[in-house]
């Protein structure tokens, strides 16, 4: 029987949402053919070097070029000279692109130079000579408070670049009546985000004044609204494009190339070409701010939460940058993912000389996820309550209000909770000596919190009826841009195959304003896309409807074909509909759509806000075995629950499951960058460890599916949720394993040795 | 002093003359302009510079430029034939081995050179093989997966290609 060509489309209605389809770039990334910015190569290009502070803090007597600009070879020297003389910053104005009176850590920029080629731009930096008069440093948050300190920023009373309040309740009548209080103090690390790609950058800039950048970044429209302030230049006159990025994870919106590249550029008529070495990513880079955290809980004998008393210590670094939105997200997520009635937090980002803290995955989550994580487990084992049932006691369920008075809709969090012990086979006692289960959870926001957060979008049928989506979203490896070509053409009804959704360029794409951050990208352009293809689909079932005379809402598209309800036989195409409409009407169907998210500033005082777009839960339960002799952590396996809502493309969120518990393994067990005075030390990949594939143990995602109201197809941001909780689950495993307990990160061998010669000498180990 | 090399690259001779410290990297990428080849830390760490030389897997940002003499290089660029890809490409799109890219072509140089050598290798001496490659976004799983699903089908003999 010969088929009916319509009734096998309604029959193959596959829903491409859910599907793993393959990455709309992963042919030509597995090919080498995708251009990353350092790929690209213009004529007469030039290639820059930048040359950075010699010294922690000090001052700056003079800065001598003339003998770089000199040295046959080198066409530009630019330093603050070559800049407006002003500061600026995300929260803060604090910071200027080259430094003029004063360097306050080792990654700021002096200088920098293009040259015919990068040897001699190399050569050139050595000849540049700096008059510095040393300042004391001051590399402890401790020490920067003390009354006494001296002024990194001489308008910044306090050494302090910004506070945060969260008051809910009374804790301390809560403490006076408990029955068991916990007070204990966590430390973590610095670690650097590690993309493989460093930092790069290529800008020419024109005669007429037109500059355009391709660059590494992961945030183009916050890049281009700094670069138009510090560089005072409209921003019609500044194009950032992005091709492809080899890895962000929130640490390539920093301008770190751009603007010595852009100066260099008009200095010289000539495109240049700035890529960092590692050994500069690591140095002077943004980093994972080390957090200080003093956690005070009171429970009842059930293990009921009665009251957390939090301190959070920033070490901020040496400029504010997007340090105050980490602060923010640590304070919001402090308490964790349980409704506390009682709940004080007082947190203080503070400068020092060292180098500058960014957002990266998890926005300070981390840290206070390793921090409240580790006490539950704690205060489970003293009370004699299952870590596992502690945290169910406690869970954030459907009508709960959080810490900063939100209440909680739609979410799933219990549900990660049974899952990830159900499937690992989680046990609280260990059988085995010296192996261990640890289980850690968390809550996080996706879209940004706390923060009006915005992304526009188009969608463009073309002729033949295939789609063009135009979006700000960057890819930075995570797959939005897959992600949203499944949006369209979900939402449209025509195939995947058919949607190209083009990479991020600024003057082409609509604005979206915090780029590849807060988890915010699937749910936030997401929206964007689906209502643009929704005014899209609009505008083709009207000509549809008028064309068939049928009510447009009775129609529909399968497959890029049109169907009128309730026949199994097609109308027609969809593409000779959009073909129709170029001619005889001579129009190029455009849809357009927006998306604002409901977040609201918190109260400065109290911290109560609906301050959180959507919530996002997961649970990581890790499985460890601790050599004894050695003081080696092995991690076995880790199973990662999240909540996800609405899986859009499982392959694509197991992928990013695994890649974000491989980077908290890191922050768990090896990343560390260690500074003295102010330099950094170890800035290798010897020597700042990551994971290798011969690390990395089994990771098990487990995708758990409650909707979200406010997602795309009931979709929640995950990717940065997936590296948070591991290495409180890790360090409860290692509790659990041995019976010592580290509280400070990385749980390196020889703290974990030292911590069980403490435990068999006898001594308390917290 | 500048010397004058001949070697072949992607099955092309090609002569050219080099500085002494440009490294087979910095000629690969900025003469030759094949940028399949990526620089993720310039100082043998990271595996994503990774080519072959005379089948050999080589950490490119190491190896001088002038070393390359005589030799026998394989890019990322010289592994799929035209638009038909090899197989180990192939299964690092099916597999979703592939977040940002920028890791890829060092992996897949580094999975071909361990299967040429060791066709059906399992999962553990992957692992341990590609130890030398980075990657900062996959976890490795799905790497992992793809090597030993292209393992696989060379235990059952259907694969031809490269
Ligand atoms: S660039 Fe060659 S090993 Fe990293
Ligand atoms: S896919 Fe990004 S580094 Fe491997």
């Amino acid at each position: 029987m010969k088929m009916d060509r319509g009734q096998m489309a309604l029959d193959q209605k596959q829903e491409i949402v859910g599907n793993s389809v393959p990455k709309i770039d992963a042919s030509i990334k597995a090919t080498g053919e995708a251009l990353f910015a350092a790929d690209i190569y213009l004529p007469g290009m030039l290639f820059g070097k930048i040359l950075r502070s010699k010294h922690a803090h000090a001052r700056i007597l003079d800065i001598d070029t003339s003998k770089a600009e000199k040295l046959p070879g080198v066409k530009a020297v630019v330093t603050w000279r070559d800049a407006p003389d002003l500061k600026l910053g995300m929260y803060t104005d604090d910071w200027q692109f080259f430094a003029k009176e004063k360097v306050r850590y080792h990654g700021d920029i002096v200088a920098a130079v293009a040259a015919t080629d990068i040897e001699i731009a190399e050569d050139a930096l050595a000849l540049i000579e700096v008059e510095y008069e040393e300042l004391p440093g001051l590399f402890d948050p401790q020490d920067s408070l003390k009354l006494d300190a001296p002024l990194i920023h001489e308008d910044r009373p306090g050494n302090i670049a910004a506070t945060r309040k969260i008051r809910k309740g009374d804790v301390e009548k809560a403490f006076a009546s408990a029955e068991h209080i916990f007070e204990d103090t966590y430390q973590t690390q610095m670690v650097d985000h590690c993309p493989i790609e460093t930092h790069a950058s290529v800008a020419q800039c024109d005669s007429s004044g037109k500059t355009t950048i391709w660059s590494s970044s992961n945030a183009p429209f916050n890049n281009r609204f700094l670069l138009s302030r510090g560089l005072q230049l409209p921003m019609s006159k500044l194009k950032i494009v992005l091709n492809n990025v080899g890895g962000a994870f929130g640490g390539k919106q920093d301008l770190m190339t751009e603007p010595s590249c852009i100066l260099l550029s008009k200095k010289s008529g000539r495109p240049v070409k700035i890529v960092v070495d590692r050994e500069e990513e690591f140095t002077a880079s943004t980093v994972r701010h080390p957090f200080t955290m003093t956690y005070k809980t009171a429970v009842d004998s059930k293990g009921k939460i009665l009251a957390r008393k939090i301190e959070l210590i920033q070490d901020m670094g040496a400029y504010n940058d997007l340090g105050e939105g980490v602060l923010r997200y640590a304070s919001l997520m402090a308490a964790g993912p349980y409704e506390i009635e009682n709940v004080w937090l007082d947190a203080v980002g503070v400068y020092t000389n060292k180098q500058v803290g960014g957002v990266m995955r998890g926005v300070g989550v981390p840290q206070v996820s390793f921090a409240g994580e580790s006490q539950l487990d704690r205060i489970a084992e003293k009370i004699g309550v299952d870590p596992y049932e502690i945290r169910m006691i406690n869970a954030l369920e459907e009508g709960s209000v959080t810490a900063n008075g939100q209440k909680c809709v739609g979410i799933g969090f219990k549900e990660t909770l049974k899952a990830a012990k159900k499937i690992s086979g989680y046990e609280w006692k260990s059988k085995e000596k010296n192996r261990g289960f640890g289980i850690a959870s968390m809550v996080y926001s996706s879209g940004a919190a706390g923060r009006h957060d915005y992304s526009s979008a188009v969608v463009k049928l073309n002729e033949d009826g295939t789609v063009v989506v135009l979006t700000g979203a960057p890819d930075v490896g995570q797959g939005v841009r897959t992600t949203l070509a499944q949006i369209a053409a979900q939402t449209l009804g025509v195939k995947y195959e058919n949607c190209w959704v083009e990479a991020p360029n600024t003057d082409i794409s609509p604005v979206d304003m915090y780029g590849a951050n807060a988890s915010r990208l699937t749910v936030v352009a997401g929206n964007a896309v689906m209502s643009a293809a929704m005014d899209a689909k609009r505008k083709i079932l009207k000509r549809a409807s008028e064309k068939w005379q049928v009510k447009e809402e009775d129609l529909q598209i399968v497959q890029g074909e049109i169907f009128h309800q309730g026949q199994s036989k097609s109308l027609g195409f969809f593409k000779d509909v959009v073909m129709e409409m170029h001619r005889p009407y001579g129009q190029t169907t455009i849809g357009t759509g927006d998306c604002i998210t409901t977040s609201v500033p918190m109260d400065p005082e109290t911290g109560q806000s609906e301050a959180v777009n959507i919530f996002v839960f997961a649970t990581h339960v890790a499985e460890v075995e601790v050599d004894p002799e050695t003081g080696l952590v092995k991690v076995l396996n880790i199973w990662a629950a999240h909540d996800v809502g609405k899986s859009i493309n499982p392959v694509n969120i197991e992928g990013q499951i695994q890649g974000g518990v491989q980077m908290g393994l890191g922050f768990a067990l090896t990343e560390n960058i260690i500074t003295r005075n102010g330099k950094t030390l170890n800035p290798t990949f010897l020597d700042c460890k990551m994971m290798t594939a011969a690390d990395m143990p089994e990771i098990h995602p487990i995708i758990v599916e409650v909707p979200e109201p406010k997602g795309p197809f009931g979709a929640r941001g995950v990717g940065e949720a997936t590296c948070i909780p591991t290495a409180a689950a890790v360090a409860n495993a290692v509790c659990s394993a041995t019976g010592t307990r580290i509280n400070s990160l990385p749980l390196s061998p020889e703290k974990v040795l030292s911590s069980l010669k403490m435990k068999s000498s006898g001594k308390k180990t917290n | 002093m500048n010397k004058n090399i001949t070697f072949t690259v992607n099955g092309e001779p090609v002569s050219l003359t080099v500085e002494p410290r440009w490294t087979l990297l910095r000629v690969l990428r900025d003469k030759m302009f094949l940028t399949g080849s990526k620089e993720g830390c310039g100082e043998g760490e990271c595996g994503s510079c990774t080519v072959l030389v005379d089948g050999k897997p080589v950490n490119s940002c190491l190896m001088l430029a002038v070393a390359a003499d005589g030799k026998t290089i394989t890019t990322i660029e010289g592994l799929s034939r035209g638009t038909e890809l090899h197989p180990l490409q192939k299964a690092f799109i099916e597999k979703g081995a592939i977040q940002c890219g920028f890791c890829t072509p060092g992996m897949v140089m580094t999975a071909k050179s361990l299967l040429d050598k060791n066709p059906d290798a399992s999962a553990e001496e992957i692992r341990q093989e590609m130890a030398g490659n980075l990657c900062r976004c996959t976890g490795y799983t799905k790497i992992v997966e793809a090597v030993q699903e292209v393992a696989g089908q060379l235990k059952g003999g259907c694969h031809e290609n490269g």
